[in-house]
């Protein structure tokens, strides 16, 4: 459960987030979208605390971000593009981050790492994998602790169509455990199964934020993206 | 705990990196043949200490800002997991500084028993250690001074340039302008400021101390070696 009090973040000049306050419940998962540049990333970083909050306030699970880093063990997080250090190889990054999370092996959910069949390319420096490889790890690193949370921004992209469609299947299966997932996506006919919320934003605001089947009901359409599409030409009007 | 795992996986990740065991052998290359091709150890040790004043701020201080940068999404990936950030950054510190501690010493340690004396190299050494360590810490200052990677890298080449060269130059002339005021301890402190002076200062000392034992020991007094070394002070 995250909620979000009138957040307002901003870059020097620039306001990346304008006073946004909503909530997430555990069960649901939420598309975030919305145009290049409209706060999506931002809002993500801060929940994590990766900016610093200035005005406002984030809660997850009751705990305020700003006290302490402990509530990050709730979160699995898949960033838009990750990087690592050139040098490690897959299996000691992800011993490291193990290491780090202290997580006992038996606990581990290690279902992505099977289906993506990284461990063929344990001996492989992260320096030299391709863009999708890096992003499996990342996807691998965001399950494996069994959050309660999940956020993943981007997780689609540049993933090939098997892979893409492991990952779709398993962000379902989490759901229905009752968790939390948070999405952010350009494909919005990737989140036709897997959103039972949407969220739209636009410089800095939430416009939208209804269940996915109220928005098909509303506006009289079986798929996402034609609703989306339908309520920006309203609002131009 | 989480601090000590973080710092020796970049530890182990820095050490593969092949600037560091360029670096490294760079050194060895240096050190071995300044001491070897020079009879005079002191005098050798010497010659090695200036080029150690250059390289070793300049390799710790551009090493240090540019791995930073570039780790700076693994930096993030580090944040969004439990860890709190000061000791993410206390650990890509003591990672990077042990690193360019390690190559140091491996690189200018073994020439420097092999050749010279444990007596004039010790020193030398630790002006090693210290001066890694401190330019590692400015290189860490300057990078988060600046998200644009290359005015990192800028406000890096300047603090080197600044205690290599012009902190020194400064410092002169003022000395020049105020010659006729009571200075010395202002400059003392002054030039204590600037880590690279420091160095030499200390390194003077126990050069210093190294002539006095040693003259005091032989019962005679080493004229030349003495003059010489005044003339460095």
């Amino acid at each position: 459960m995250i909620e979000v009090k009138n957040l307002t973040k901003k870059f020097n000049k620039f306001t990346a987030l304008d006073d946004v306050s909503v909530s997430f419940n555990n069960g649901q998962s939420i598309a975030l979208i919305g145009p290049n540049g409209c706060g999506k990333t931002t809002l993500i970083k801060c929940i994590l605390a990766l900016n610093v909050i200035e005005k406002g306030d984030i809660l997850v699970e009751g705990k305020s971000v700003k006290d302490h880093y402990r509530y990050r063990e709730a979160i699995g997080y898949m960033p838009q593009i990750g990087r690592y250090p050139e040098n490690m190889t897959i299996e000691h990054t992800l011993k490291m981050i193990k290491d780090i999370r202290n997580v006992p092996e038996s606990n581990l959910d290690t279902e992505l790492l099977e289906a993506f069949e990284l461990d063929k390319l344990y001996d492989k420096k992260m320096g030299t994998l391709s863009g999708g490889t890096t992003q499996k790890v990342s996807a691998v690193l965001a399950f494996m602790f069994d959050p309660k949370i999940i956020i993943l921004d981007e997780p689609t992209a540049g993933l090939d169509p098997l892979a893409s469609e492991i990952l779709k299947s398993k962000i379902i299966r989490e759901k229905n455990k009752g968790k939390l997932v948070i999405i952010t996506s350009h494909l919005l006919s990737e989140l036709d199964d897997i959103v039972s919320e949407i969220i739209f934003m636009n410089e800095g605001k939430i416009l939208v934020h209804q269940s996915v089947k109220e928005l098909l009901h509303q506006t009289h359409s079986g798929k996402i993206s034609e609703s989306i599409v339908q309520i920006l030409k309203q609002m131009k009007k | 705990m989480t601090m000590n795992k973080i710092a020796r996986f970049i530890l182990f990740d820095i050490l593969k990196n092949k600037i560091v065991i360029f670096y490294t052998i760079l050194l060895f290359i240096i050190s071995w043949s300044v001491l070897g091709l020079e009879s005079n150890y002191t005098k050798a040790t010497l010659s090695l200490l200036n080029v150690v004043l250059l390289v070793v701020p300049l390799v710790s201080i551009m090493f240090s800002t540019i791995y930073v940068y570039n780790s700076s999404q693994f930096i993030e990936l580090l944040l969004s997991q439990p860890v709190p950030r000061t000791s993410v950054w206390l650990s890509i510190f003591l990672g990077l500084s042990t690193a360019l501690v390690l190559s140091f010493l491996i690189g200018c340690g073994i020439p420097i028993l092999l050749y010279s004396s444990i007596e004039t190299g010790f020193s030398l050494l630790i002006i090693g250690i210290f001066l890694s360590i401190i330019f590692t810490s400015f290189a860490l200052l300057s990078a988060i001074a600046s998200r644009d990677k290359a005015k990192g890298i800028g406000i890096s080449i300047f603090i080197w340039i600044f205690f290599a060269i012009i902190y020194d130059g400064i410092l002169l002339v003022l000395m020049f302008q105020l010659a006729d005021y009571p200075i010395e301890g202002m400059m003392a402190t002054l030039a204590g400021l600037n880590p690279i002076g420091l160095a030499l200062f200390y390194y003077n000392l126990i050069f210093q101390q190294c002539l006095v034992r040693r003259a005091l020991s032989s019962n005679r007094f080493l004229v030349p070696e003495v003059a010489w070394a005044s003339r460095l002070l």
